[in-house]
């Protein structure tokens, strides 16, 4: 069978519209979604009293000067993974001073968007026999769990074991602890006991795949740039950033330990790669959701051979 | 990556708002960014630039480097540009696979990185020809002593040139396998060893150029009475024309050699986090360090020209002339001998063999890399992507790249075959391909473009264009140059052969690995094809 995985589209239109149609482009049986699926920022466009429209975007001053282009600002912004919202400068003025309205805003407009991809999906795969599976990531908020297991098309394996075609795979959206404090940044020992419970229920440990999203320790797939205390990426004399492993330890002594067929993750998107930790083969695709670049793998894999075939793309 | 408790605002761009999300990080300040294209920028060349100027009769050096700033800034501006469209491309090998074809990408990369292997061996050969040499030559007149006179002589023989680069290569391919974190330590406090032995340079030249240091007599003193007058007068017996004035023909002919020096700056890789932005602190860093680096060499230019007398200097370095000494007029040398001292020699040859060494590195950093991504890719044995994990660094493409840049000295070292700016035409060709894509990329990735920090307009025009336009008309008139220069060019036949055959090999490369990957039932064609949306 064939997989095609990918990861860390971080509320990108444009990235959640090729990965459901990755499945026909790239011939998969299933696509399957490793986490952080939900956006970072929120661009308002700013609604004068006289009916024009103004926003910041990507650093430039953008003036719509008819709703055709209005529309396209705003669909600029959904591809990049940002959340248009209209607004007034006066209430601009309010969200900028209140962190609590800025969250609830967030919440409205994720979950918004969360929901409307679970209907896309349902629309655009309701003819195709494709298995599609979808976790959510260290980034995501848990109410996003709720609208993702009340899908019929979609699956969530959160901590579960589902069959696939022969194979066994689980799904782990919590992370270790980074410096931004994410939903579902945990301690280590907490992360590891969450892997051991999935781990528990598989039959199969040569067929299984462990998709969890944070990528094993000390692997070329979780090298992220050094930062310093103001999350300033910390350079080297040559102008490059200074790189360290920043993935899970318990990641990594589980896949050690039980020796899976397969791990895949994503959440480091600068380290996309294929790489051997034991007999396991891991993967990351990283990611360029902003770019509305949709990076991911596909796995040639069957239940007798085992992994045939990997292929990082970019689509 | 910091795992501190400690959790700081998530930054944010103006008029925006963001949640505590990972990944989110502070963009690379302008001061920064300059300080990082500084490093790249290959001042030392200066050291052969000027003495190359002779063989162009007419030309001036520094109109010469000013007007290929231009050049070298609208260059600089395209790969920025490109940056901030595809920010973890790494350079040209995916922004040209995206926007035209992937082959176009990989042959681009693959002439690119055949020319960084044939510059990390030749920069060793620099380091005997242009740093050891002049420093041994000069040392051997102020201690008299013929000891440091032989090993003068040894840097300027065949097996000399290879020993050094090949200790060069061996050096850099030991220091890289071991991990970078040393290798850029060792950079960095080099780089203040450079600023402190460039800046003594300068004021030796100055104060040689203003009169307070007497050059001839200086020179006089280590090569005889009366040598500094000989110089001009065997010239001039010779039949060398000192007194060719300015023209602007010759000036632009004379550009590809401070181009070579100045163009480099765009290989280094920008970083730039997730809360995108219009990074004009990132072009206006990469376009100041140009700036400031080609002002350097016309400061170097202008004051040993200065220092030592302008029909002094083109006597000197003229192919009619006679240079007194077992090197050649080199401005290092210039300066060492107006310093006068053994000791203020070393010092200010420091900066010389420093930066000189650490362009070898960087070579020897791209190629290295790029090989990586083949075997990432699937265009190279897998192989060529293995990564220790004990040190992460590649060995088998720091190894390869070594190979071949130790094969390609070879040829440089005991042969007539290849020059100086062999490689100077492969790689232009490849800025010259970025130059026009990038010209035409606002009009066909219209969508993308639009999306991106890199819509900018001057006037209505996209400034992408613009700088694609510019650099594009520069880097077609230095890539002929190069290939029909006489003087010193890389018109060998086998300089020309090889350019084309790397061209061929990469193309065939390219379409065996795609063949052989379609054999094994993956399609190489949707490696990089974008994923149609409905």
């Amino acid at each position: 069978m064939r997989i095609y995985f990918a990861s860390d589209v971080h509320g990108s239109n444009r990235c959640w519209l090729k990965f459901l149609a990755a499945a026909r482009f790239y011939e998969a049986d299933a696509i399957v979604m490793g986490g952080d699926i939900t956006g970072k920022v929120v661009v308002p466009i700013i609604r004068e009293d006289d009916g024009t429209t103004w926003a910041t975007f990507l650093g430039i001053r953008r003036q719509p000067k008819d709703q055709a282009e209005l529309d396209r600002l705003v669909k600029q912004i959904d591809d990049t993974g940002y959340y248009s919202v209209e607004m007034t400068a006066a209430e601009y003025a309010e969200h900028a001073a209140d962190p609590a309205k800025v969250e609830a805003l967030f919440r409205r407009l994720v979950l918004e968007r969360v929901q409307r991809w679970i209907e896309l999906a349902e629309e655009r795969l309701a003819d195709q026999p494709t298995r599609c599976i979808v976790n959510a990531g260290n980034d995501d908020f848990f109410e996003i769990d709720e609208l993702l297991d009340a899908s019929d098309r979609i699956e969530h394996p959160e901590g579960r074991v589902v069959e696939l075609d022969g194979l066994e795979l689980f799904a782990i959206g919590f992370a270790n602890e980074t410096p931004w404090q994410c939903p579902r940044d945990i301690p280590e020992a907490e992360l590891r006991a969450r892997i051991d419970a999935a781990a528990a229920q598989v039959n199969d440990m040569e067929r299984a795949l462990f998709t969890i999203h944070v990528p094993p320790f000390d692997t070329e797939l979780d090298k992220a740039p050094k930062l310093d205390e103001e999350l300033r990426v910390v350079m080297t004399p040559m102008g490059q950033p200074e790189i360290v492993s920043v993935g899970s330890t318990a990641v990594r002594e589980a896949i050690l330990e039980y020796q899976p067929l397969m791990g895949l993750h994503g959440h480091i998107h600068e380290s996309p790669r294929v790489a051997k930790l034991g007999r396991t083969t891991v993967l990351n695709p990283g990611s360029e959701y902003g770019e509305g670049v949709l990076r991911g793998a596909l796995i040639d894999c069957d239940r007798k051979r085992g992994v045939k075939n990997t292929l990082l793309v970019t689509g | 990556m910091s795992t501190s408790g400690t959790s700081p605002a998530p930054p944010t761009a103006a008029g925006t708002f963001t949640r505590k999300s990972s990944g989110l990080v502070r963009q690379v300040g302008t001061a920064d960014t300059f300080f990082y294209g500084m490093m790249q920028i290959a001042v030392a060349y200066v050291v052969f630039i000027v003495a190359t100027w002779a063989l162009y009769p007419g030309s001036s050096m520094e109109l010469a480097t000013f007007i290929v700033l231009f050049g070298a800034i609208a260059l600089g501006l395209v790969y920025a540009l490109f940056s901030s469209v595809y920010p973890r491309s790494g350079g040209e090998y995916v922004f040209l696979s995206r926007t035209t074809h992937p082959g176009v990408g990989f042959v681009s990369s693959f002439v690119m990185t055949f020319w960084q292997s044939y510059y990390f061996g030749v920069n060793g050969a620099f380091l005997a020809l242009f740093g050891l040499g002049p420093l041994f030559a000069v040392l051997g007149l102020q201690l008299d002593s013929s000891a440091l006179t032989d090993i003068s002589s040894f840097f300027a023989k065949d097996y000399g040139i290879f020993l050094t680069g090949a200790s060069v290569v061996l050096f850099f391919a030991v220091i890289q396998s071991r991990g970078m974190k040393l290798y850029f330590t060792i950079q960095k406090h080099a780089s203040y060893v450079v600023l402190v032995s460039l800046g003594i340079t300068l004021l030796v030249l100055l104060l040689t150029a203003t009169g307070a240091i007497d050059f001839a007599s200086h020179f006089d003193k280590l090569a005889g009475s009366g040598a500094y007058d000989r110089v001009t007068a065997d010239a001039t017996a010779a039949g060398a024309n000192l007194h060719p004035g300015t023209k602007l023909g010759p000036t632009l002919e004379f550009m590809i050699w401070p181009a070579f020096s100045l163009f480099f700056a765009v290989l280094s890789v920008s970083f730039s986090g997730e809360i995108k932005n219009v990074k004009r602190g990132q072009m206006i860093g990469i376009t100041s360090a140009m700036v400031v680096s080609a002002f350097l060499l016309i400061a170097l230019m202008f004051l040993g020209r200065k220092a030592v007398g302008t029909e002094w200097l083109l006597a000197a370095t003229s192919p009619d002339g006679s240079f007194p000494l077992d090197t050649g007029a080199f401005i290092n040398v210039l300066a060492m001998m107006a310093g006068g001292n053994w000791f203020l020699s070393i010092v200010e040859d420091l900066w010389v063999i420093l930066i000189i060494m650490f362009v070898a590195g960087t070579t020897l950093v791209y190629s290295s890399r790029a090989m990586l991504a083949w075997g990432l890719d699937g265009m190279a044995p897998e192989r060529l992507s293995a990564v220790s994990e004990k040190r992460h660094t590649p060995g088998v493409a720091i190894a390869t790249t070594s190979l071949l840049a130790l094969a390609l000295l070879a040829v440089f070292s005991f042969t007539d075959e290849f020059r100086i700016l062999s490689g100077l035409g492969g790689m232009g060709a490849t800025f010259f391909v970025a130059c026009v894509i990038g010209a035409v990329f606002p009009y066909i990735k219209r969508d993308t473009f639009e999306a991106s920090p890199a819509a900018i307009r001057w006037g209505g025009i996209p400034l992408m264009t613009i700088a694609g336009t510019v650099g594009a008309i520069f880097l077609g008139y230095l890539v002929t140059r190069s290939f029909v220069d006489d003087a010193f060019g890389a018109t060998s036949s086998t300089t020309i052969r090889t350019n084309i055959g790397v061209l061929v090999v990469g193309i065939l490369w390219y379409l065996v690995a795609r063949a052989v990957r379609a054999k094994e039932g993956v399609d190489m064609s949707k490696r990089f094809a974008e994923i149609p949306v409905e």
